[in-house]
């Protein structure tokens, strides 16, 4: 089993940063709240494990979620069966340049090369919480009962119009508060149960 | 030379199209009809498959968009959006609102990062047709257009094969044309881009690595018409081709 199809994210999924951002839901450019789940994409060329390069000058904002690797075809499964397509589970840190809002989809801020870390996958386990540390300090803890959907929910919600298929990869989400680093900076990301994932940020080399 | 990917006993193959169309080559040389060969999607598994909105400015102006965006809107789909020539979409009970796009589709074939323009073209593998049905019922304003109307399974109809590039001289001069049930309901041609086949290369592989075997989806002009299940839409770009899609029940 390995990463062979499309990858697959979700934003809008912590609880708090959803609270925080009401007030905005009912004006333009949204004019009401999400109802399905708000996906994103990135290519395989983002996949990188160890090394990001960071645009000249810019700093990123790195998100730390699970990646959920599929061993079977999730296709409208409910919510009691969707963990049994999950076939891996690893830590992700994703990164994107700062973005505007939601509104339209953020390719240029978020696929770049190397712009999605990915850990080990292991036999799926669920941790409770994620903690990503910059140069050794604590920069983020969130709990993962901050999702609007947990990983079941997801699954099922997304499988009842895309079916998310044997090798795909699923980001559950990103944490609305999730920190900035910047080149010549190490980030550290780390649950319970997962392979750690060290992550080097060096400026990009012009060309 | 035209190449498609079928499915034949057991495997699926990369076979050669003759120009008529009417003949397909075997790796191993065995000659086929293509009247009742199994079409699948000319696509590499795992490959980025990144898709324009709002590209052509007449088809912006039937919307109600601005002619030209500040930003190109870029959007990406997953392999399960994907079916061959001649194959069935579903159209889902409520979505009255389903209407065809049909898009010129550049296949890279060399790793493209930070090319100029004038260099993009030295980067394409072949072209291609996609039919991009949107389901405007579905589209809600978070990272529009959202993947309920866009990333649906087998709501994007590609083929049936892949023109060389160098059978297609210029890709901005392509007639293209969208016909439902034999009746024409969008034509238009690749002039008509906002960004060109060339330019879209450079905004990517100014963020990104295009690597062999990725997929640009070009964009539609204008010409909005909801279909119905049981219509038969035809997609036909000059010098590349024709693709055939059946609308069913969902």
């Amino acid at each position: 089993m390995t990463v062979s199809g499309s990858i697959y994210g979700v934003v809008l999924n912590d609880r708090a940063e959803r609270e925080g951002m009401q007030p905005q839901f009912a004006q333009k450019p949204y004019q009401a709240p999400p109802e399905a789940p708000v996906v994103y994409m990135k290519a395989r060329q983002c996949v990188a494990r160890g090394e990001a390069r960071l645009p000249e000058g810019k700093s990123v904002r790195a998100g730390a979620t699970l990646a959920l690797l599929f061993a079977r075809d999730a296709c409208r499964v409910d919510a009691a069966n969707a963990l049994a397509c999950v076939g891996g589970v690893a830590l992700a840190l994703d990164l994107s340049l700062p973005q505007e809002n939601y509104y339209r989809p953020a390719i240029a801020q978020s696929n770049r090369d190397g712009f999605l870390q990915l850990g080990a996958f292991v036999a799926p386990v669920w941790p409770e919480e994620i903690v990503t540390r910059i140069d050794g300090v604590e920069a983020h803890r969130w709990r993962l009962d901050r999702l609007v959907r947990p990983a079941a929910d997801l699954i099922a919600a997304l499988s009842g119009f895309m079916t998310l298929r044997a090798g795909d990869v699923l980001l559950i989400g990103l944490p609305g508060d999730a920190p900035m680093i910047g080149a010549g900076q190490d980030a550290l990301v780390e649950a319970a149960g997962l392979p750690a994932l060290s992550v080097r940020m060096e400026a990009e080399i012009a060309a | 030379m035209k190449r498609a990917r079928i499915a034949h006993r057991g495997r699926d193959l990369w076979v050669t199209v003759s120009d008529d169309g009417q003949r397909l080559t075997l790796p191993d040389g065995t000659s086929l009809p293509a009247q009742g060969a199994h079409w699948l999607p000319p696509v590499q598994p795992g490959a980025a498959a990144y898709a324009l909105g709002l590209n052509y400015a007449d088809h912006n102006k039937e919307l109600g968009f601005a002619p030209k965006l500040a930003t190109p809107l870029i959007f990406m789909k997953g392999g399960n959006c994907f079916v061959g020539h001649d194959g069935d979409t579903p159209r889902p009970a409520d979505g009255n609102q389903m209407h065809p796009e049909c898009e010129l589709v550049a296949v890279i074939g060399t790793p493209a990062r930070k090319v100029r323009s004038e260099d993009a073209l030295d980067h394409v593998l072949g072209y291609t047709i996609a039919n991009d049905y949107a389901i405007r019922e579905y589209l809600e304003n978070y990272y529009r257009p959202n993947a309920r109307v866009k990333n649906r399974d087998a709501t994007t109809p590609i083929g049936p094969w892949i023109v060389d590039a160098a059978d297609v001289p210029d890709p901005q001069a392509l007639a293209m044309s969208t016909k439902v049930n034999g009746v024409r309901v969008q034509a238009g041609s690749t002039a008509d881009m906002i960004l060109s086949v060339a330019d879209l290369i450079a905004y990517l592989s100014d963020i990104t690595t295009l690597m062999p075997g990725d997929l640009i989806l070009t964009g539609t002009p204008h010409g909005v018409h909801f279909c119905a299940a049981g219509d038969t839409v035809t997609s036909e770009i000059e010098k590349i081709g024709r693709l055939t899609n059946h609308l069913v029940t969902a």
